[in-house]
């Protein structure tokens, strides 16, 4: 198969790019002229629209000048993502400060972070050392997860009961979305370093049990969520650390028996959950029937409801609709804000879009050159598709809601800085590939 | 979709769906060597099912059940809040909606635009409780609001070819204003005639169920919720908390949700459930010595009027409402004539009406009638029996009917904005309580009691009246006093039904109420 014009950053990639920016040009007018105010050229809409078109087609140039070879579907998936996200956040923005009484302008904070996440993304991408070289460094980066996690545990600070943010200098820092990242180079150099144990399994009775070097460090995992469920008091971050290792284990292993024997663990654990901590009882409550506490705990599921069905096949139109009326809109269901506006057809867009990049980025990890890179890419795809489906199901109700972000799309800055890193990671990984494939070399 | 496919339901559905699809995938590629590539297209395929289930989640959202989930509504039951999907409410803002008007076209409640948005207005207010309250922004619809709520946005009430000659602009589409069957100054009297108590009354056209007034007291006053400005919302916030803390429970519209025992009342229809069948006649005389065990249970007579009578005839037992000879009417009548009569005339049933009705109940339980004081006890209106007052004048309505019973219509009319009737609701039968001749019989009994029996306060000169009174027990606190009764020249022309909430006997107030509700009634000019 001739790969050239599907891996050499050339016309359909630009294509990509300059519908996606447009998309989210034409979403930001629609804003603009659903509120009434200041003339259009001073607006933020204007603003944004701008900078962003500017930033993702520099971006986009360039990669082409810079004969980049990595993927080119990935990036403009995620401009599109992001598109949406700064639409959200700049309509939300006014009616937040007004209705809610917010403080912060988060359309401005976002389409700043957005700038700083695409470049960090090409800086990753185009900057970054052969990652070969962090398998080197599995324990320390582990270690150093852990310590955060600890550090977190300790002196974090608590925002809604769940205790995820680190302080440092002013800054909060969402430590669990670092630690994930840790948590993906660990497993990726354990495991592609014990990749020959993979047929050296043991029996108790019919069960196919994972030999002790799996073993072990399955335990300290589930053991490192169980102290996230009840440290941090998160059960989202729980679910993810747990499902990402559990994703990683079994692409390495190939053994869907320990998949199921984790799934039992994690079950089991949560039956525990919910029995000792009336917080987690309170989520399943909420999950199975909101209509029990309509007006406490089941009230911003009720919301998200009234906002999704509202919107119907096509939505009221971006800056149209109500999704003020949804606490928390802006980070937990900015997916109800795209289906009261955009309708169904923009969630099943959104839905598509994560489908593309969850496809791109396990091609990327089977073109990867050596089992490390290949665990890594792995682990890095699954972290933003799990994360997607963990806060996405937690709308649409397939699972208790959980406070994680919807990766590039939610209001937010670590979330969304690491999602970019780890963009950029992946595109630095499918640029190696590519360039050792074809015998070219690296930057 | 169906109703076993609960939410719950769908979600088991889905990751059943999600799980066979990766283990069907994962069965497929069982016979390739593990190697990365397999576990990775095994893993995608997972992501994928489950991105597929929320598309399908989110189509149901969206889409198929889109009107139930957007509409849905409830209250919680810790803080007694109303939960209500809120674009809806900015939909009834900006909507022209409907006025509801009186038989007489006086006007109860009509909708005009201010500042943008439309706001209800309230003419008198006794008239007000008729319409139900209104409050897009925080506590819904109620009563005629919420029941024609369809009609007076416009949204329903029309033919199929009114809509579609709607759609092509050569017919009106704009909102239906409510034509009442109820006339203005009945209901002023029903209203300042229960000022000050607690209860219920209500006038009906026997002929028709035309409901020609129906007040309920404590009421609710509608004004104060109607909040379409959030500067407003503070205000109807501490107006609907008095209403929950209020002692009286307005909210509870007696005249269709208040649910009592009929207590004498009652006689009524056990009379017509021993005449009918032949088992008891006016003529029939039962011993009434002051009282009557029943299986160890004593029933006390205090109604004789001379206590040195101790033989009654059934017509002089109706009129002087003796719980003895009732008792015994029962045991002869027996439990599945009883309750077959009580089912014929509507009670324990929700009667279909323009507001929700409660169902009330002859028993609680299968057997309770099977205990002969149970059955004793029931026949003069006690035992376990609930009814609302609705209940008690389509009774009185339907003997007054010569059995028939006519469904209760509160509105009569769907009009146009331009004046153009869109729709007339027809009176309709509802169910025949009892035949013709035993209604005729029972009209005599009750045209006695007011005669010369105890129901005699709601004598109207110049006009045949009959009625019954009730005295209803309650457990320890002052009885319920009831009257149930009809008026006419010479064939009833209204029925009524009044109950004052420990109002003490039934022969006193309740019964004036009665007789003063009926004579305005017949003096309404029937134009």
């Amino acid at each position: 198969m001739n790969r050239t014009d599907f891996t050499i950053h050339r016309g359909p990639s630009l294509v990509l790019i300059v519908a996606a920016a447009t998309v989210t040009a034409l979403g930001l007018s629609a804003v603009y002229l659903a509120e009434e105010g200041v003339p259009f050229r001073s607006s933020i809409e204007f603003r944004a629209m701008v900078i962003f078109t500017a930033t993702v087609l520099g971006i986009s140039a360039s990669f082409r000048l810079g004969r980049f070879m990595g993927d080119q579907f990935l990036y403009p998936v995620i401009a599109l993502l992001a598109g949406f996200g700064l639409i959200n956040a700049i309509r939300l923005q006014a009616d937040l400060q007004e209705v809610r009484g917010f403080q912060i302008a988060i359309g401005e904070r976002q389409l700043a972070y957005l700038v700083v996440g695409f470049l960090l993304m090409w800086a990753v991408a185009v900057f970054f050392p052969d990652p070969t070289f962090l398998a080197n460094w599995r324990y320390s980066v582990l270690f150093a997860g852990i310590l955060l996690l600890g550090v977190t545990a300790v002196i974090g600070t608590a925002v809604n009961g769940a205790r995820l943010w680190i302080t440092i200098g002013g800054v909060q820092i969402q430590s669990a979305e670092v630690v994930k990242v840790a948590l993906v180079v660990f497993l990726a150099a354990y495991l592609s370093e014990n990749e020959q144990l993979i047929g050296s399994s043991w029996k108790v009775g019919w069960l196919d049990l994972p030999p002790i070097p799996y073993l072990a460090p399955m335990g300290v995992m589930w053991g490192l969520c169980l102290v996230a469920l009840v440290m941090l008091n998160d059960l989202g971050t729980a679910l993810l650390f747990f499902l990402l290792f559990l994703v990683m284990l079994y692409v390495a292993s190939g053994r869907s028996s320990y998949v199921l024997l984790g799934l039992v663990a994690f079950v089991a654990g949560a039956v525990l959950a919910y029995y000792l901590f009336d917080r987690v009882q309170l989520r399943i409550q909420n999950w199975i029937d909101p209509w029990q506490h309509p007006y406490s705990g089941g009230y911003q599921q009720i919301q998200s409801d009234y906002a999704i069905s509202s919107g119907g096949l096509f939505g009221a139109g971006p800056g149209n609709g109500q999704p003020w009326q949804i606490p928390e809109v802006q980070t937990d269901y900015v997916v109800a804000v795209i289906g009261e506006e955009w309708g169904l057809i923009g969630i099943v867009t959104l839905l598509g879009l994560y489908a593309v990049l969850t496809a791109r980025g396990m091609l990327i990890s089977m073109r990867a050159s050596d089992a490390f890179l290949r665990l890594l890419a792995v682990g890095l795809t699954a972290s933003l598709a799990i994360q997607a489906l963990v806060i996405l199901g937690g709308v649409f109700r397939l699972l208790p809601l959980t406070g994680v972000t919807t990766p590039f799309v939610s209001y937010g800055g670590s979330s969304l800085l690491v999602s970019f890193g780890v963009a950029g990671l992946l595109l630095r990984i499918s640029d190696i590939s590519e360039r050792r494939t074809r015998g070219i070399p690296g930057v | 979709m169906s109703e076993w496919l609960t939410d719950t339901r769908l979600i088991m559905l889905f990751w059943a769906v999600i799980g066979a699809t990766a283990l069907i995938y994962g069965y497929r590629r069982r016979n390739r060597p593990p190697s990365i590539d397999r576990q990775i297209s095994i893993v995608s395929a997972a992501i994928g099912a489950v991105l597929l289930m929320l598309g399908v989640q989110a189509a149901r959202y969206a889409v198929f059940q889109q009107k139930a989930i957007a509409g849905r509504a409830g209250v919680d039951p810790d803080t007694a809040e109303v939960v209500a999907n809120p674009r809806q409410a900015t939909g009834d803002l900006t909507r022209p909606r409907g006025a509801i008007l009186a038989a007489d076209g006086t006007r109860i409640v009509w909708s005009e635009e201010r500042e943008g948005h439309y706001t209800r207005f309230y003419g008198d207010a006794a008239l007000t409780p008729v319409a139900g309250f209104y409050s897009p922004l925080l506590y819904g619809k109620d009563g005629l609001e919420a029941t024609w709520d369809a009609a007076l946005t416009g949204e329903g009430g029309r033919s199929l070819i009114d809509r579609i000659a709607g759609q092509v602009g050569i017919a009106e589409t704009g909102p239906l204003d409510l034509e009442l069957t109820v006339q203005s100054s009945l209901q002023r009297s029903a209203a300042t005639l229960l000022d000050g108590r607690i209860g219920a009354a209500i006038v009906i056209e026997p002929s028709t169920g035309a409901v020609l007034a129906i007040a309920s007291n404590p009421t609710v006053d509608p004004i104060p919720l109607a909040a379409v400005e959030q500067s407003q919302v503070a205000a109807a916030r501490s107006a609907w908390e008095r209403l929950l803390d209020d002692p009286a429970n307005p909210l509870v519209r007696r005249a269709t949700e208040g649910l009592y025992p009929p207590g004498s009342t009652f006689k009524v229809v056990t009379a017509a459930a021993g005449i009918e069948p032949g088992i008891v006649a006016p003529d029939t005389v039962f011993d009434d010595t002051g009282a009557i065990d029943v299986d160890g249970h004593v029933i006390i007579e205090a109604n004789r009027p001379d206590e040195s009578v101790t033989v009654f005839t059934l017509t002089e037992g109706f009129a002087y409402s003796l719980n003895v000879v009732f008792a015994q009417v029962g045991l002869q009548v027996g439990r599945l004539e009883l309750e077959k009569r009580a089912t014929a005339f509507g009670i324990g049933e929700p009667v279909p009406f323009d507001e929700p009705v409660s169902a009330g109940q002859i028993a609680s339980s299968d057997d309770f009638l099977d205990a002969p004081a149970a059955l004793a006890d029931t026949a003069f209106g006690q035992g376990e029996l609930l009814v609302t007052p609705l209940h008690m004048a389509v009774v009185a309505a339907a003997i007054a009917n010569d059995g028939v019973a006519m469904q209760p219509q509160l509105v009569r009319q769907l009009v146009a904005q331009n004046g153009t009737v869109i729709d007339t609701i027809e009176p309709r039968r509802w169910r025949t309580g009892v035949d013709q001749q035993t209604a005729q019989i029972v009209q005599g009994l009750m045209v006695d009691a007011v005669e010369w029996g105890y129901a005699a306060a709601a004598g109207l000169p110049g006009y045949r009246v009959g009625g019954k009174t009730g005295t209803a027990e309650s457990g320890q606190d002052a009885p319920h006093g009831w009257f149930v009764g009809f008026a006419g020249e010479d064939a009833p022309r209204v029925a009524v039904a009044v109950v004052l909430e420990h109002g003490g006997e039934g022969g006193g107030y309740p019964a004036q109420i009665g007789a003063q509700l009926m004579a305005e009634a017949l003096s309404i000019d029937q134009s």
